[in-house]
């Protein structure tokens, strides 16, 4: 047989099978022509017969070996291939020798099994690429040469980049934060996790030199993945955890127990001077006595004033502190507002105005307390708006109800302490800041919200103004005889200040 | 045939190495620069001397990546682009390397400036901080992605800094000359602008330096910044 099982392809086999059988009957042909040349007698009828019968029993054998053996292993061979090629969907049925029936047997459970394989780690890939795109930190995996392998969509954003982009390239190449692929590399050099806190580069502004969005701050662990020797393995982990909100509320606190402190002990410092004044002789000059004795009075005015203001704050905001609100025409809270202010206005010289049209529905407010916000941004317009200038209060319907404004020609404040302008203590210049906590506007955005309203500041930037608006909702329903709790519908009030007690407990 | 490839992925690999550690370098500066400028604007003295400490670590860097591509330049013999890159990386390290030394002086003036009062809220100084940031990153994003076009633009922003530049020299000799106790802080505050204009140069000759790598073009980009300004001061 000169048919070999490796052979690649059935029309070789059949050609080899043809080729050998002519060769066979050449061979006879051949050696009956010797036989005659030679002069023997010419074969008898029963050897011819038998030649010729020899020769269509090979012919028969290769046939059937072709049909039964070569083909089936063909078959496999190439269903072999193709599931090499990754094509796992291959099932081959064969009708051959016992021992090709196995193999080709064994050949379907193989890839029945590699099937199954891959659809398992096909699921558990799907998991792993759903739990890092959906997780909030930030995660980079590199291989050895440290190649980004795998980045998911939370480190994306606080590194800005692309995930196509970023994949192939090198750690250096993606994060371009020196002390950031530091700490992997501590963490790869020392086989140990590594941590540090890191300050991200903001991205590049949209145009060249405009100022940067704030800096995000996260917290950047290093992992070493251990296992793999070759180049591709995954080698390392790089977690990114922001905690820029955490950093704020920390550096917050820490800022409201140095302002308490500082804002106690100038008082308190004041007070000790002018006692001891008073014990080094001043007790014997009345005038003088009684003039620092006045200045005491101020001085205690003022830090019962802070600690008052403490409370209140403190009180607003862990929501004990409960509004009564009612129905209350909006225009009469501005007129009381700026009759109580009038005063101060002229002294320092500033027109303050009110602009409310003639009807306007009522809003549904708790009048001293929003009485404490209006007076506090009036107070806040005329301390920084100079002499000659002018304060306006304006009233005006709003799709959130009704919104209060205070418009001033003041000093304005600059784009980066609108934002903070509402914090506690927060003083925009301190040595312009006269007098005062430093918690009256953090106070208006407790009340107004606890209102479920919203304040908010805006100005056109340092010298130009400042406006201050915020909005109340509106009364419930057409209510009559505003103001005595007796007369009021019962089951609306109490919708109400279920509301209420909701937004305490959200501001 | 073979063993020529990995030969030649074993160099592609050295040169993305030296490239990483460049970037690295780049970050340094980066950060330098931002912290000095930072350590200014809030008076923070412990940041201006980290800065001023830190310049040590910056020059170390630069040295290092000297060697690793002087080694590559005797050993492996690259051709045309490799030969262009390695040629460039030794002139960017050095113009990163002076960009870390006004990131120094810098922090120096913040340490002279110390605790007198501040002359004016910064605005300008501020923002070519943040223009030098943009155009440093934008640079090595060049080099990265071997982009001659947007080194091009990179190095045509220097004229915005030198914009800046002259805006802050006309504002503190108007302060200058009505209060001449402010001579020394405004001073200080010049140098300090000069520093951040030097820094916007090296990031225009880094520019050129990309320009060069990837097309084999060495040209001077930028050239009609006028020198008024800085003419007489020292480098």
């Amino acid at each position: 047989m000169a048919t070999t099982p490796g052979t690649r392809q059935p029309w070789h086999v059949t050609t080899k099978l043809v080729v050998a059988v002519m060769v066979t009957l050449l061979i006879l042909l051949g050696v009956m022509l010797g036989a005659l040349l030679l002069g023997a007698p010419p074969l008898p009828p029963l050897a011819t017969a038998l030649g010729v019968a020899l020769t269509g029993f090979v012919l028969a054998v290769a046939v059937y070996v072709d049909r039964r053996i070569i083909g089936p292993v063909v078959r496999l061979t190439r269903a072999a291939r193709r599931l090499t090629a990754g094509n796992l969907d291959q099932t081959i049925h064969v009708d051959s020798l016992p021992e090709v029936n196995d193999l080709a047997a064994a050949f379907n459970d193989m890839a029945a099994q590699l099937r199954e394989e891959m659809d398992a780690l096909t699921v558990e890939r799907n998991r792993v690429a759903v739990v890092l795109a959906s997780m909030a930190d930030g995660m980079v995996i590199v291989d050895r040469q440290m190649h980004v392998q795998r980045v998911n969509g939370a480190a994306c954003r606080l590194l800005h980049v692309e995930e196509q982009g970023a994949v192939g390239q090198t750690l250096a190449a993606v994060v371009r934060d020196h002390e950031l692929c530091g700490v992997l590399q501590a963490a790869l050099k020392g086989g140990q996790p590594h941590t540090a806190i890191a300050r991200l580069a903001p991205p590049a502004s949209s145009r060249p030199g405009d100022a940067h969005e704030e800096p995000r701050y996260v917290r950047a662990t290093g992992l070493p993945i251990p296992g793999g020797e070759h180049a591709a393995d995954p080698a390392g982990l790089l977690v990114l955890q922001d905690v820029t909100e955490l950093r704020r509320s920390e550096v917050i606190r820490r800022e409201f127990v140095a302002n308490v402190s500082h804002e106690l002990r100038t008082p308190l410092a004041s007070l000790k001077a002018l006692a001891e004044t008073l014990e080094e002789g001043a007790l014997d000059d009345p005038p003088a006595a009684r003039e620092f004795l006045g200045q005491m009075h101020v001085e205690v005015d003022s830090l019962a004033q802070l600690v008052q203001e403490l409370l209140d704050l403190s009180r607003i905001e862990s929501g004990q502190a409960t509004l009564r609100p009612e129905a209350v025409p909006p225009a009469g809270l501005a007129m009381e507002a700026e009759s109580r202010l009038r005063m101060q206005a002229e002294r320092a010289g500033v027109v303050v105005a009110v602009e409310t049209p003639e009807a306007l529905p009522t809003v549904w407010a708790d009048p001293l307390r929003v009485a404490q916000v209006l007076i506090n941004l009036l107070h806040n317009a005329v301390k920084f708006t100079p002499a000659g200038g002018r304060v306006t209060l304006r009233v005006a319907p709003d799709p959130e109800g009704i919104r209060f404004t205070v418009a001033d020609s003041g000093i304005g404040i600059a784009p980066g302490d609108i934002a903070r302008i509402f914090e506690r203590f927060y003083k925009v210049d301190r040595s312009r800041a006269s007098g005062g906590t430093g918690l009256g506007l953090a106070i208006a955005k407790h009340i107004v919200q606890a209102h479920g309203g919203r304040v908010w500041a805006e100005s056109p930037g340092e010298g130009l103004g400042t406006t201050f608006s915020f909005t109340l909702p509106l009364a419930p329903a057409p209510v009559q005889g505003a103001g005595e709790g007796g007369s009021e519908p019962g089951p609306d009030k109490k919708e109400d200040q279920r509301r209420v007690k909701v937004a305490l407990v959200n501001a | 045939m073979a063993s020529y490839v990995s030969v030649r992925q074993e160099f592609v690999h050295r040169l993305d190495e030296v490239r990483d550690a460049v970037l690295t370098l780049g970050s340094m500066v980066d950060k330098a620069v931002d912290r000095s400028v930072d350590a200014l604007r809030s008076r923070d003295l412990g940041l201006a001397k980290k800065v001023v400490r830190d310049d040590q670590l910056i020059n170390r860097q630069r040295y290092d990546i000297e060697q690793s591509a002087l080694l590559l330049m005797a050993t492996q013999q690259p051709m045309a682009s490799d030969l262009r890159f390695l040629a460039s990386v030794l002139h960017i390290v050095t113009d990163l390397e002076r960009m870390g030394d006004h990131a120094r002086s810098i922090g120096r003036l913040t340490i002279k400036l110390g605790d007198e009062p501040p002359l004016k809220p910064l605005v300008d100084i501020p923002k070519m901080a943040t223009l030098c940031h943009d155009r440093l990153r934008g640079a090595l994003d060049a080099l990265v992605a071997r982009d001659p076009e947007l080194a091009e633009r990179i190095a045509e922003q220097d004229a915005e800094t030198d914009r800046l530049q002259d805006a802050v020299y006309t504002e503190l000799l108007g302060i200058m000359t009505t209060d001449p106790s402010s001579v020394t802080r405004a001073t200080y505050l010049l140098w300090v602008a000069h520093n951040l204009e030097r820094v916007g140069d090296h990031i225009t000759n880094i520019c050129e330096r990309v320009i060069f790598a990837v097309t084999g073009h060495m040209e001077e980009l930028n050239v009609e910044r006028g020198d008024s300004v800085s003419a007489g001061t020292a480098r």
